[in-house]
């Protein structure tokens, strides 16, 4: 007699390239456990086929797509919206008020966006490691999106979107969007700036800002990108409250100077729901900068104050 | 309450370790184990963490009755019960720091004091809560850069003095 496989073996013979519905429904089979991915706007890409459940909270989800604001609000309300920003990579959901419980796992693209992916009892009982089994399907599932070129533009215009709310000061429940900020954050460094490139002098059509924030992600893909009001913002980090422009923009910095690029740099910050003030400071250095004729490209906000103060 | 209370606990300890000012907001994440955005997402930035923090530091409410026995009761009792934390707070602080100190002991015995005329605010009382607080605060400062000298007579002894003069002499 062979010998029989353990969860976990079963879970890594699951194969990938078959699609994420194909995924969902083996790992029901192994788990016992329906599965549901959804995307930040609480959307759903796939769930597991023919459940049928008392469980109102999927039911909606299957009925309608996605969850209503009274469901999110009770989310918020459990702190689950917390539970899963802080997450590293899953959460347990309990609640006297949840039929089941949940678990929830965070799907990373590229770095860009955060996928939601939940389990519930219901139909069984969570494994003992259960835990463990889940994040191993979280990684193959990863897998899967990373080839989905779809997802990938997705996560990409997610996060552009997400900046440029950010930028309109747009959000005003944070909480409900801390795990979506919280994948901006990803990969920067502790300190960051707003730097806005300013291409009018290259293109005064501004038909070449997608060329430009291409040509930037494939740079520096360490920062993060938006196109807002015909310029490009970056989002800069460093692990230094003083930016230094040469070192820290080295390789953006050889782009502004052959594209007569200009830029202008907000000071230091580390809150990003609040970056609708480091924007208009940006906007400050770039106007500043080139009025005042410096063969600088770069023009940053802290150093505007410096020379107003001298000239003064 | 969940988030809020993990940053308090994670706040009080390191503040029994380290300076305020040596404190960022990745050490209070690290310490509270959530991510940064969750923290912006109830605070603005450490500053405002220290405001909610301190309005749960601070000791019981103040009796009108016995006022500024209370004060002088709860002044020495806070000192020494956080004397470690008073000292990481004070010791090199920044002006935002102790502006939010100040604030944060006005409110606790400077607005009850100014309440002390049968619950209505009244603006003598409004003048005599700043000068005392500011006598307070300082009282702290002066302890904390003396490492506590326990042979001195307490400085809000001296101020309940100076305060009951200026009540005599209808301020």
């Amino acid at each position: 007699m062979g010998k029989t496989m353990t969860k976990m073996e079963q879970l890594q013979t699951l194969k990938n390239n078959e699609g994420i519905q194909y995924l969902l429904n083996e790992a029901y089979k192994i788990l016992g456990n329906p599965i549901l991915v959804h995307d930040m706007d609480y959307k759903i890409i796939a769930l597991t086929e023919n459940i049928v459940t008392d469980d109102p909270i999927w039911n909606e989800f299957a009925a309608t797509g996605t969850i209503s604001s009274d469901w999110l609000e009770f989310y918020k309300n459990e702190n689950f919206l917390d539970a899963v920003a802080n997450a590293k990579k899953i959460a347990f959901l309990m609640s006297d008020k949840l039929k089941y419980e949940r678990i929830l796992g965070k799907l990373f693209n590229r770095d860009n966006i955060q996928i939601g992916i939940v389990s519930m009892e219901g139909h069984k009982p969570f494994l003992d490691d259960i835990a463990k089994l889940f994040e191993c399907f979280c990684d193959i599932l990863n897998k899967e999106i990373a080839t989905i070129e779809y997802y990938r533009n997705y996560g990409q215009e997610y996060q552009e979107t997400l900046i440029n709310k950010l930028i309109e000061g747009r959000i005003e429940d944070r909480e409900s969007y801390s795990a979506h900020v919280e994948s901006i954050y990803m990969n920067l460094k502790y300190f960051l700036y707003l730097a806005l490139a300013d291409i009018t002098l290259y293109d005064p059509t501004y038909a070449k800002l997608p060329y430009f924030l291409d040509l930037f992600k494939c740079t520096q893909p360490a920062f993060k990108y938006s196109i807002y009001s015909n310029y490009i913002v970056i989002i800069i980090s460093s692990d230094d409250e003083m930016l230094n422009v040469k070192k820290d923009l080295i390789k953006l910095n050889k782009l502004f100077e052959q594209n007569n690029i200009y830029v202008g740099i907000s000071s230091c910050f580390e809150n990003l729901f609040e970056l609708n003030k480091y924007y208009v400071e940006a906007v400050n250095a770039l106007n500043y900068g080139l009025k005042s004729n410096s063969a600088q490209r770069a023009f940053q906000y802290c150093e505007m104050n410096q020379n107003s103060s001298q000239s003064i | 309450m969940k988030t809020e209370k993990a940053l308090d606990i994670a706040m009080f300890s390191l503040l029994n370790n380290r300076n305020f000012r040596k404190i960022t907001v990745k050490d209070i994440c690290g310490e509270a184990q959530i991510s940064r955005a969750t923290f912006y997402a109830h605070f603005i930035d450490k500053y405002n963490l220290l405001e909610y923090w301190l309005m749960y530091l601070k000791p019981e409410g103040i009796n009108k009755d016995d006022c500024y026995e209370q004060i002088e009761k709860t002044v020495n009792q806070f000192i020494h019960k956080h004397a470690t934390i008073i000292k990481n707070l004070i010791y090199d602080a920044d002006d935002q720091t102790l502006d939010i100190l100040f604030n944060s002991i006005l409110s606790t015995f400077g607005f009850n004091a100014a309440k002390y005329d049968n619950g209505k605010t009244n603006p003598k009382y409004v003048v005599l809560s700043n000068f005392y607080v500011g006598g307070v605060f300082n009282y702290f400062l002066w302890q904390v850069k003396n490492k506590f000298p326990s042979d001195v007579m307490p400085m809000n002894v001296y101020l309940y003095e100076i305060i009951t003069k200026f009540q005599e002499q209808n301020f």
